[in-house]
């Protein structure tokens, strides 16, 4: 029976989790209300890109479409949101880095009249439009420049559907081509992709970004961001001699072997697995008394078994999963083995990551709350990546309904995001 | 909470963010949350000269328009969003069972525990007594400790 003090902490960090999936609108600046109710628009989206020519100057623009013969009702003059819609079309959702494919902008066109694309930006240019990927590690900015010049969009959109194709790069959008980064937005330029490349940029780095369409031109509708994972073409080219798993020698596993049987608290273990040239090792599950839990991750080279780390589990307290087995996968992209363990929950096996990857051996948290580690519902590695369920507990989560999330590692804060 | 002498603007700036994740904790939803902040500020905008605490006033009007909007949706049998799930068993199960209480003790924790305002302050926003968030924060509380346990 947990007290009240439990059930309060417990709110806290729900609420607290719960807060983080909103994803507010970019827009950070207010638009006045027009004077008439009728003509308010509480769904402009503003977009702020930046305007390139020798230096990058921050703007913000507006995109408006309006009808050349607007449509008049007694109640409303502007085209409604059913009227007028759009939305991306992409034919892969996972990408390689650096890789480009084609996707359509959708203009759903049902105000009865064509639509007469403006930009704002006084000197009377076609509007022009970009989708590209962004995410909070790599929040890149739609650079468009300040003359009329560079893939103008169209400036009429005719009634019904009108699919504009676009092309989506894997890549940043800026880069430094003196070899001196200026940040994460501006990588230095890569030179042998400059002469038949798309882009001298170079490719972004893997995770889960967003397909993001800007502009200097608003409409009356917003465009929703399309998530894209962005995979490392290294990723499943590891060297032979560092796959997970691999076969190790005699001594490591006499060793492992030997731990075993010394510590009898050692409930569940991996098989020994080359972690580098030089270094095999297996990962364990410790639990010393019914109220903890500890994961070793032992030193099995040379034919002795040393601890390399000891990385005691947050409460509360699962029973370690015997079978399947602690398992082994590259689930960071760095090319070196990570573990799966798994715990038995009241309903499901959540499991917790054992990486390196941010260079000590950690559980890797979902955020940045160190204890935030176990990863529901039964996550298991398919494919190379992990994959967890997700139930909607509608009523119970014994009778929910479930679906396949799929987990990537964010390198920059360390943690394991869900897809 | 008093910003006398922020402007419109300034509060939009600074309060827009934590509103939205405030009306998402409340409805489950970017959607409505975004639709329940704008319409906040486009209310505060037409009071602007005679609101004296802006932050609150916005932070009350999106409060009582996200549980009048999750309160018509299920009177209308609209479509509610499904409780978000983050992954975390923990925080799963809590979170599914706070979905299940009745509106206005959600209403209360998710004010006292995510918005860490006290009783008074819950009650003012709900517009209610104060012996009215008590008890309903009681009997949730209760309920969470026996369903949870």
């Amino acid at each position: 029976m947990i007290d009240d003090t439990e059930v309060q902490q417990r709110l806290r960090r729900s609420m607290e989790a719960i807060a983080q999936q909103a994803t507010p609108p970019r827009s950070s600046f207010w638009h006045e209300p027009l004077a008439s109710p009728v003509h308010r628009d509480r769904r402009l989206v503003a977009f702020v890109s930046a305007a390139v020519v020798v230096t990058v100057v921050a703007a913000a623009l507006v995109w408006v479409i309006r009808p050349s013969t607007p449509r008049v009702t007694t109640t409303d003059t502007r085209p409604s949101a059913q009227a007028l819609s759009a939305h991306i079309e992409l034919p892969l959702a996972t990408m390689v880095a650096g890789s480009s494919e084609t996707g359509y902008l959708v203009i759903e066109n049902d105000t009865g009249a064509p639509l007469h694309l403006k930009d704002t930006s006084g000197l009377g240019c076609v509007p022009k439009w970009r989708v590209v990927l962004r995410n909070a590690k790599v929040p890149q900015q739609v650079a468009f420049p300040s003359d009329c010049s560079a893939s103008p969009g169209p400036s009429t959109v005719a009634t019904g559907q009108t699919k504009l194709p676009f092309t989506l790069e894997a890549a940043y959008q800026l880069c430094s081509p003196s070899g001196q980064p200026h940040g994460v937005l501006t990588p230095t330029c890569v030179r042998n992709r400059q002469e038949g490349g798309l882009s001298p940029a170079p490719p972004l780095p893997a995770g889960l970004y967003e397909a993001t369409f800007s502009s200097n031109i608003a409409h009356f509708v917003s465009v929703a961001a399309v998530p894209v994972r962005v995979v490392t073409p290294t990723s499943s080219a590891i060297s032979p001699a560092k796959v997970p798993g691999s076969s190790t020698s005699a001594d490591a596993t006499v060793a492992l072997k030997r731990f075993l049987a010394q510590h009898p608290n050692a409930v569940v273990h991996s098989t020994p697995v080359t972690y580098t040239n030089k270094l095999e090792i297996a990962v364990v599950g410790i639990a010393p008394d019914p109220n903890h839990r500890a994961i070793y991750v032992l030193d099995l080279t040379n034919g002795t078994a040393s601890p390399l780390a000891t990385l005691t589990l947050p409460s509360p307290t699962y029973a370690f999963v015997q079978t399947p087995p602690i398992t082994t996968a590259d689930l960071t992209g760095d090319g070196l083995p990570d573990f799966l363990v798994r715990f038995l929950a009241a309903d499901n096996a959540p499991g917790v990551v054992v990486s390196a990857d941010s260079g000590t051996w950690t559980l890797v948290p979902q955020n940045s709350d160190p204890t935030s580690v176990y990863i529901g519902r039964d996550p298991t590695i398919s494919n190379g990546h992990l994959d967890s369920t997700r139930n909607d507990c509608i009523p119970t989560c014994a009778q929910g309904h479930s679906t396949i999330i799929v987990w990537h590692y964010d390198r920059q804060h360390n943690t394991m995001v869900a897809q | 909470l008093s910003e006398a002498g922020s402007s419109f603007e300034e509060v939009y700036a600074t309060r827009r963010v934590g509103l939205h994740r405030l009306a998402f904790v409340i409805t489950g939803s970017d959607e409505i949350a975004e639709e329940m902040v704008q319409e906040a500020f486009a209310r505060l905008h037409e009071r602007w000269r005679t609101v004296t605490n802006p932050a609150a006033y916005v932070s009350r009007t999106v409060t009582n328009l996200c549980r009048t909007e999750v309160r018509r949706r299920r009177r209308e049998r609209d479509s509610l969003p499904r409780p978000v799930i983050v992954g975390n068993p923990e925080i799963d199960e809590t979170w599914a069972e706070v979905s299940r209480l009745p509106e206005r003790q959600r209403a209360v924790l998710i004010l006292r525990y995510y918005a860490d305002l006290s009783e008074s302050e819950v009650a003012e926003v709900l517009d209610c007594r104060v012996g009215t968030v008590k008890s309903a924060h009681h009997r949730a509380l209760e309920r969470l400790r026996r369903e949870l346990s």
